[in-house]
């Protein structure tokens, strides 16, 4: 059995079968002008865990009818698209933080996998439905963007207070 | 010694003496007005006592000239002695024109009979009348500003006279009423130049206004607007002339700055369709100036920092339409993490375009709002997203020009234009409602370049003035598929109104009542005609293809439209009649309709001879008040093929024996309904036998008011006796319907594999004859017109 493989962003490299690596539209495209056993794909913008997310993602749905890779919508028929009605094992496997999720939706973006980046788009609109503006402002700086050397610096600011506790 | 000129005694008596003279007329035709003139006379010719005019001793009249020519232009006189007779000169003219109508005067005589009356004009082009009533209304620029009201008056009364060709014979040329009028006001009244456009008080309040402005602005203090650049900070406490708006007794007179005058024209004149309104409505034209004055001054006031905004107009919240709005995600108090900024290196933010395009597309308009407010760029995506977005413009009778101007601008997609007034009096029986200020013919103009993107016209309980619609808007309207009009009766709507939409394939005309006869399109598809009085008024032009046609009717003149149309719908696939009263219905009318998949009859009485049979009708509902078994039987045969039958038992008759016998003979039937309007055993007895007979069923629902323990139980027993002796294995679902639950209600639970038993509360309503009412009011609103359930609601629990 031929497989597919992924190097991630932060150098690890994930093994796929082939059956489940062409629901991304781009492996599907890529192995139909170049037909060969063995590849490895460099995916420059997922990382590791995310990768892994949306491979598990690709297993579950290989043989789904309705996993259609083809046809890029217009602008118009996007704007029809309203409906927020998930399958419900999808709903469960994308319940993760928003970044998390913003990750998956990227990955699904760049491999050009149409219903999970659908089902994403809806799981974050879902997550800002009903929530005002200051409460979206706070689901953005949920997740600490501090750099190594900036918590370095802080914890060594506030060392003393270690110190006396 | 005074000269005579310099004494302003004899001067003054030399003028009375004039005037008096010249409408000596009137002592003779209508004498108590001459009296009264005279008095006025008397009045303006007293010596006045004002600082106004700083020249020694002056008298009123000259003060008043002073005052008018502020705020009119230099043709036009008024004389202050003409208040309170002027609207009976005018109508002097107007008796005198049709006892004189016979004297034929050519145009040579008539501008060699005087020259001081050389207005005349047999060019009638529209250009050309435009034109004229430009140069007229031009004396009145300054009136437009200061009380659009008066100007209102007069504009629309300069446009009726103007495009109002005469036929008498006092002209024997082309004239309009216009010159008419005046020709006659100058014969009577010769070098007064008195004109025919102040008509009923509009003189009167016409001097009002401009008394009112005159004191306001040059006798009290007045408080000048600093050029711009320069401080602002005092208008808000000392309120800008431009801004103050005084309500002296009746009149709500806007003190405006002479030099603004000429700003706010240019203002008006650079929208496109100024012009335009101008002659064809100059009532919105006046709204329109009013709305553009307002704008003008809560942008001024936004300039300067102020937070009252007028921006309810726009539609707008304050908080969610501020273009100097600064992006206040930074704002925020929560600075517990420094190096973060949203909209800038937010992970959201940071997502490809296409990405961000995708969320926002689920997004509806209070949340695209909410985002506008997170982030620049968040802000970019929900305005460029709120363009694309399909919208329903609404009208209602507060609305005005300037916010559908600016709607327009802001949404570029406007696919629904519902009219539809705000304030509906007691629900929906409306005692009295206002008029809508802008007709419909303007809203279409104005949105003129997106009339190609409108699918749906609504009309509820719209009243117009008018209601005609040009030509230019017909041809842009060609998408228009569907049309609601709801208690509309436009008194002058256009025989073809409805054929001229191309491609209008629904149409549902509710509680309204047309005068004259109506010629419906080729494309029409389906036509919901609801308790209005047009059925017999109806020709269709295409009348083969329609394929679904709801009546709901009172009206008894039902006769020549089904003689008409008899056997002519032959492709109509769903078919309702409804009627309250025992109302004409000849069953035979459904005679030629193959296609036929879905009937809905309710009748008083129906008769039952020589019924045709329709094997291509699946959906059955049949309320028949005088409910007879024999009729009833005979009536169900004709739909030998019928998967769903809904039966309304109204009588309690306890003979069903036959209709029994014809259900048993149906094979496809999958579903039975029966609604009991009868209280007593015999109504149950029927529903048990039904329920028992009919074993080809997969759903049986049984509705009755008052539902026992006792009941329940013997229902759910022969339910489960029918099943048990169906040789398939099937899986039936049991639906029982009650308004009243006598016994414990937790007694109502079941559960077994392949039954399933659903007991659903229904409200009295639905077991009652009057059951058409009631659909026929919630049905006729949109789901998403949340506002009209309320009211429908409310009115309900008032009935």
């Amino acid at each position: 059995m031929s497989a597919i493989k992924f190097e991630t962003s932060d150098g690890f490299t994930i093994q796929v079968e082939r059956e489940t690596a062409v629901v991304s539209k781009v492996v599907k495209n890529f192995l139909e002008y170049h037909p060969t056993d063995k590849c490895t794909f460099h995916l420059n913008c997922v990382d590791n865990a995310t990768l892994r997310k949306v491979v598990e993602w690709m297993r579950h749905h290989k043989d789904d009818a309705y996993i259609e890779t083809e046809s890029d919508e217009s602008d118009e028929e996007r704007s029809q698209d309203v409906s927020i009605e998930m399958d419900p094992w999808d709903a469960n496997f994308l319940n993760e933080d928003l970044f998390f999720l913003l990750d998956i939706l990227n990955a699904a973006n760049f491999m050009k996998i149409k219903v999970l980046f659908k089902n994403c788009c809806k799981k974050i609109y879902l997550m800002s439905k009903g929530k005002s503006s200051v409460e979206i402002k706070r689901l953005l700086k949920e997740r600490c963007d501090f750099t190594d050397e900036d918590l370095q610096r802080i914890a060594n600011k506030y060392e003393w207070m270690a110190r006396v506790n | 010694m005074q000269s005579d000129e310099n004494c302003p005694v004899m001067r003054s008596y030399k003028r009375k003496e004039q005037i008096l003279r010249v409408y000596d007329y009137l002592q003779f035709k209508q004498e108590y007005t001459y009296d009264n003139l005279a008095e006025n006379v008397d009045t303006f010719f007293e010596i006045c006592e004002c600082a106004v005019i700083a020249t020694g001793v002056h008298l009123r009249e000259e003060c008043f000239r002073l005052e008018m020519g502020n705020i009119l232009g230099p043709g036009v006189e008024i004389h202050p002695w003409l208040i309170g007779i002027y609207s009976d000169i005018i109508s002097l003219s107007k008796v005198q024109k049709r006892r004189l109508r016979e004297v034929p005067l050519r145009s040579e005589e008539l501008l060699a009979d005087d020259n001081d009356y050389n207005d005349y004009d047999d060019d009638l082009s529209e250009k050309h009348l435009k034109e004229r009533m430009n140069s007229i209304m031009s004396d009145f620029k300054k009136i437009l500003w200061i009380y659009p009201n008066v100007y209102k008056q007069i504009a629309s009364c300069v446009k009726s006279l103007l495009v109002v060709s005469c036929d008498c014979l006092i002209f024997a040329n082309k004239h309009t009423e216009y010159d008419c009028l005046a020709k006659f006001l100058h014969l009577m009244f010769p070098k007064q130049n008195l004109k025919p456009y102040f008509c009923m008080d509009t003189y009167e309040n016409l001097i009002s206004v401009a008394r009112i402005y005159n004191r306001n602005i040059w006798k009290k203090k007045l408080i000048m607007l600093k050029k711009s650049g320069q401080n602002y900070a005092h208008i808000n406490n000392n309120m800008s002339i431009l801004k103050k708006s005084e309500r002296f007794l009746k009149y709500m007179v806007h003190l405006i700055r002479p030099s603004e005058f000429n700003k706010l024209d240019n203002h008006l004149n650079n929208h496109r369709f100024a012009s335009e309104l101008f002659w064809k409505s100059p009532e919105e034209y006046a709204i329109f100036a009013e709305e553009i004055q307002k704008s003008i001054i809560s942008s001024k006031l936004r300039t300067c920092g102020s937070c009252e905004k007028d921006l309810s107009m726009l539609g707008f919240d304050n908080n969610n339409y501020n273009n100097n709005n600064k992006d206040n995600a930074i704002d925020d108090d929560d600075e517990s993490i420094k190096f973060w900024d949203i909209g800038k290196n937010d992970r959201f933010s940071q997502c490809p375009n296409e990405v961000i395009e995708e969320i926002f597309c689920k997004m509806d308009e209070s949340e695209l709002f909410k985002m506008k407010q997170v982030s620049r760029k968040m802000r970019h995506f929900s305005e460029s997203r709120m363009r694309k977005m399909s919208k329903r413009l609404e009208v209602t009778e507060i609305t005005g020009v300037y916010s559908i101007f600016k709607q327009d601008s802001v949404f570029h997609n406007i696919n629904e234009v519902v009219f539809k007034p705000k304030q509906l009096f007691n629900g929906y029986f409306i005692e009295k409602f206002k008029f809508f200020r802008i007709t419909p013919n303007t809203v279409f103009k104005l949105i003129e370049s997106q009339l190609i993107n409108v699918k749906k016209l609504k009309f509820y309980f719209a009243e117009f003035k008018c209601f005609e619609l040009d030509l230019s808007v017909f041809q842009k309207l060609v998408n228009v598929t569907s049309m609601t009009i709801y208690e509309f009766s436009p008194e002058k709507i256009h025989r073809n109104f409805f054929s001229f939409f191309e491609n209008l394939t629904e149409l549902s005309i509710i509680k309204s009542i047309v005068s004259i006869e109506l010629v419906l399109g080729e494309s029409l598809r389906r036509l919901k005609l609801r308790e209005s009085q047009v059925l017999e008024k109806i020709t269709l032009k295409n009348a083969m293809q329609l394929k679904s046609l709801k009546i709901e009717t009172s009206d008894i003149n039902n006769e020549d439209f089904f003689n008409n149309y008899n056997g002519k719908l032959e492709e109509m696939q769903e078919f309702t009649f409804k009627s309250k009263r025992n109302i004409y219905f000849p069953i035979s009318f459904l005679r030629n309709m193959k296609q036929l998949k879905k009937f809905i009859l309710f009748v008083e009485n129906l008769n039952t001879e020589n019924l045709p049979e329709i094997a291509s009708v699946e959906n059955v509902e049949l309320n028949i008040n005088a409910f007879e078994d024999a009729k009833i039987s005979r009536l169900v045969k004709c739909f030998p093929n019928a998967r769903k039958i809904t039966l309304y038992w109204n009588v309690g008759s306890i003979k069903h024996q036959n209709l029994l016998n014809v259900l048993l003979t149906f094979k496809n039937l999958a579903e039975l309904h029966v609604i009991c309007n009868v209280i007593t055993f015999f109504g149950k007895k029927i529903l048990l036998d039904i329920a028992n007979s009919v074993h080809t069923c997969k759903k049986l629902r049984i509705s009755t008011i008052v539902l026992t323990e006792k009941d329940f139980d013997e229902i759910l027993e022969n339910f489960e006796a029918t099943f048990a002796s169906c040789s398939k294995e099937i899986e039936m679902r049991l639906e029982i319907e009650y308004f009243e639950f006598i016994g414990d209600i937790s007694y109502f639970e079941y559960d077994e594999a392949k039954i399933s038993v659903k007991k659903i509360k229904r409200n009295r309503d639905y077991f009652s004859t009057r059951r058409v009412n009631i659909d026929l009011c919630t049905e006729d609103f949109e789901e998403s017109d949340d506002d009209a359930r309320e009211i429908l609601k409310r009115a309900k629990c008032e009935i």
